[in-house]
């Protein structure tokens, strides 16, 4: 059984994610500020943070940042703060992941799963040489399967030729002719259209909220990239 | 010793001392001098041996033979009057005379001028000396100054030094006051010039006086210089000291008439200078140099010396200083006014160094700076402040709503059994959505219109970024029964814009177009090339008939449906505008008929 450590300053929202994650068969501790946080990593073994940014004492950065100065646990961020400024430096101090509030219950249970997999799964598996890995996403050439956090996702043919395009280059932005023309091995005429639709579908299947992609991002105007994080 | 420099009264002492001193040190001298006159230090002359006898029996005689002397006189005096063959005409001595003038002679005219007579007197003293004789008293005193011969010297010298450590002392206490402060009171507060003025007046009446008074025997001339010294001395004692507090207490020559008019003097000329309109004053500075340049060739032309030569070379040097000094201000100013220019608004020009209107100019560019620096400080706080107010709300605002989603979908999750009671669960579930879209929408618009959100532009394709949100938006549209038609052009269509900003507008559009349209129509995407830049028009079939104007749809909570009754927050458009001109573009709404229209213009 994990345990999760739910941090936030206001009571309802801990009772609220107390009751979902516990109804996911998880042991939830909660705490109401960041300091209450640090303290109780010292005592428990905790295996997932869910911590909030806006907090009195000591806020979510700075707890971030202290978890990681000894302790590699998955910390997913709860942030009333939608700047893209706040979530980058939410990853930079060393956050796993981030929800927004106000965030869909079904969507933090599913990153939290998601982190708790690959926290649990990914350090004992071995990678063939065949196999791409990006992040959580593994792709095996040979067995044409493709596992999202250790759980088997399925693609279509176009989808998987797309996903070891990215996975061959993390970072590189590809544009849609380019795509085209690599995957379909042919000319693009007027049907790259085509595909920014396969990508949106791929997303779906990678991504947790394909509107706030964590792998595959739109570089709007230029093109799609997988960024891949450690 | 500082306490005894600031005592006033020892002060006062010291001066009457000094002034005292002084006078006895010229008396001394006098005295001296008088004593070498009479040979006193050679031998001791007795009285009838004196010049002093010698000339109050001289003036008896004169008396006595022009009248004026009472004719039974009989004093100290005596004569013996004999003609010019030596007959005694007249003979008054008695026993104990001793004769003093031997043959003097003197001579009488007629009214007419003709000559009368001529006889020899011999003057006489009668001895010994008592009191009541007329010649008692300076018998006394001839006495008494020639017992103190050896005095003179001495004392006189001892006086000299006394007085001298006392002007030492004066000067060194000029000035001080009580607790260490130079302070100047009284007539130190007098212009030095009238002060010294007027004690030269005071002299100069002494010395008349003195001239006036004293006669052209020795022991008159020393008399009087005995008595005028104490004034004298007080008078030119009083100018040494005041001269020595003033300099003691800095910029002795400001409190000086001379110093004083020629300030006023310069003060109007400057003013007058001053007041000159800039050009004139260039003029006058060039027609003053002009007028010294010419006057300084005639003088060297006409009276062929060196001085005018001289004089003309540093005119010139004074010009050419002057034309530097003035270049080097211009330049200052011009860096001033490039590092405003620059944005550099801390730059401030060192006045002090800036000539007449040079210096207001210099002072209007620093002002400049700091207006312009309080108003971009002010905006930027403003804008921080916005920035936080913003944050602030929606986070206030967002907590809520959080535990208020979570909430509705765990009480969906019970069983529940009044149906009306799951239907109610369904209405707060559907209402919360809302409220969550409405929420993000207001903090976005709020964020936009506040100037928060700042472009960052670059070069990007726009068939591209078209062709990514028509694919992100297949599946809604395939929802919506819409069917997407793009019209791109062959080639790339690059613009500067900010790309995640420009998908917010389409995402804006394009919901509203699935939410809006009527199913089983066309929703066009054109991108076509336009007068100033790319536009992009997007069209589609209204579900129900737009009743209200084009330009009331921009405005915020405006929405197409009067009922309300579908999702959305009325704020999308107002978001999609604000966006577009932030990155510089334009949205424009048309409607005709059911068709409406969206058209974004990009600039180059």
């Amino acid at each position: 059984m994990y345990t999760i450590l739910v941090c936030d300053d206001e009571k309802d929202i801990r009772d609220a994610l107390r009751i979902y994650l516990s109804g996911e068969g998880y042991r939830v501790l909660l705490a109401e500020n960041g300091r209450r946080a640090l303290e109780l990593l010292e005592q428990e073994t905790v295996h997932l943070v869910l911590m909030d940014i806006m907090m009195p004492l000591l806020d979510g950065m700075a707890a971030t940042a202290a978890i990681r100065e000894r302790s590699n646990v998955p910390v997913i961020l709860l942030t009333a703060k939608s700047e893209d400024t706040d979530k980058i430096l939410g990853l930079t101090v060393g956050a796993d992941d981030y929800v927004t509030k106000p965030f869909n219950p079904l969507e933090v249970i599913a990153r939290v799963k998601a982190q708790l997999r690959r926290y649990a799964h990914l350090g004992g598996m071995e990678i063939r040489p065949s196999a791409l890995a990006v992040g959580g996403i593994l792709l095996d050439d040979e067995s044409k399967s493709v596992t999202l956090d250790g759980e088997p996702v399925s693609l279509t043919p176009t989808e998987f030729d797309i996903l070891r395009l990215f996975m061959g280059s993390p970072g590189k932005v590809f544009s849609s002719r380019e795509i085209y023309r690599q995957v379909w091995k042919e000319a693009p005429y007027a049907s790259e259209g085509t595909v920014a639709v396969h990508i949106r579908h791929l997303r779906e299947k990678l991504e947790i909220n394909p509107a706030d992609p964590r792998y595959l991002k739109v570089v709007w105007g230029k093109g799609y990239k997988l960024e891949g994080q450690k | 010793m500082k306490r005894i420099l600031e005592k006033a009264w020892l002060k006062t002492v010291a001066f009457l001392l000094c002034c005292v001193l002084l006078a006895c040190a010229v008396a001394c001298g006098a005295g001296a001098a008088y004593a070498m006159e009479e040979n006193w230090y050679q031998e001791e002359v007795p009285f009838e041996d004196s010049d002093l006898c010698y000339w109050l029996v001289w003036s008896y005689l004169q008396k006595a033979y022009y009248g004026g002397l009472d004719p039974d006189y009989s004093g100290c005096y005596s004569r013996v009057v004999l003609d010019l063959e030596g007959h005694i005409l007249e003979d008054t001595r008695q026993e104990g005379s001793r004769r003093v003038v031997n043959g003097a002679t003197m001579s009488s005219y007629g009214p007419d001028g003709t000559h009368r007579e001529t006889v020899t007197m011999d003057g006489y003293i009668n001895l010994p000396l008592e009191p009541g004789d007329e010649a008692w008293v300076p018998y006394r005193c001839y006495t008494v100054l020639q017992s103190m011969t050896d005095w003179f010297v001495p004392v006189g010298a001892a006086c000299l030094v006394l007085a001298l450590a006392l002007f030492v002392f004066l000067l060194a206490a000029a000035g001080r006051q009580a607790g260490g402060a130079v302070r100047l009171r009284g007539l130190n507060r007098w212009p030095l010039d009238l002060y010294a003025g007027v004690t030269a007046l005071l002299l100069l009446f002494i010395a008349e006086i003195s001239v006036n008074y004293t006669g052209y025997e020795f022991y008159e001339v020393a008399a009087v210089a005995t008595l005028g010294a104490l004034p004298a001395a007080a008078l030119c004692l009083g100018l040494c000291v005041t001269l020595a507090a003033r300099i003691r207490a800095g910029g002795w020559w400001r409190n000086t008439l001379v110093f004083r008019i020629c300030r006023i003097l310069a003060r109007l000329a400057g003013g007058f200078f001053r007041a000159l309109p800039l050009v004139w004053k260039m003029a006058v500075a060039y027609a003053g140099m002009i007028f010294l340049n010419i006057l300084f060739w005639s003088m060297a032309i006409l009276g062929n010396g060196l001085l005018p030569l001289l004089l003309l070379f540093l005119l010139d040097l004074a010009g050419l200083y002057g034309v530097m000094r003035l270049g080097m201000q211009l330049r200052s100013l011009q860096k001033a006014g490039q590092a405003l220019a620059g944005g550099d608004l801390t730059y401030s020009v060192d006045t002090k160094k800036l000539w007449l209107d040079l210096r207001g100019h210099g002072e209007n560019l620093n002002s400049v700076g700091l207006g312009m620096a309080k108003a971009v400080n002010e905006r930027m706080r403003s804008e921080r402040f916005k920035t936080e107010l913003i944050t602030n709300v929606s986070h206030d605002l967002k907590t809520p709503l959080t535990s208020i989603v979570s909430y509705v979908d765990l009480l969906g999750k019970e069983e529940l059994e009044n149906p009306q009671a799951r239907e109610y669960v369904q209405v707060l579930e559907r209402q919360s959505a809302r409220l969550k879209k409405l929420t993000e929408d207001l903090v976005e618009a709020s964020k936009v219109s506040a100037g928060v959100v700042t472009a960052n532009l670059e070069r990007l394709d726009l068939a591209e970024l078209l062709r990514q949100s028509a694919g992100e938006y297949a599946q809604r549209f395939a929802a919506a029964e819409l069917e997407p038609v793009l019209n791109l052009p062959e080639k790339e269509c690059p613009v500067q814009t900010d790309g995640r900003l420009l998908w917010r507008v389409l995402d804006n559009l394009l919901s509203n177009i699935t939410k809006y349209s009527q199913p089983h129509t066309r929703v066009y995407m054109d991108l076509t090339e336009g007068e100033k830049g790319p536009v992009l028009t997007l069209k589609n079939i209204s579900r129900q008939s737009l009743n209200i104007p084009v330009e009331e749809l921009m405005e915020r909570f405006v929405r197409g449906d009067a009922a309300r009754s579908t999702e959305g927050s009325g704020l999308g458009l107002s978001i999609a505008q604000s966006l577009m001109e932030c990155m510089g573009g334009k949205l424009e709404l048309a409607l005709d008929g059911d068709l409406f229209k969206a058209i974004l213009n990009f600039p180059r």
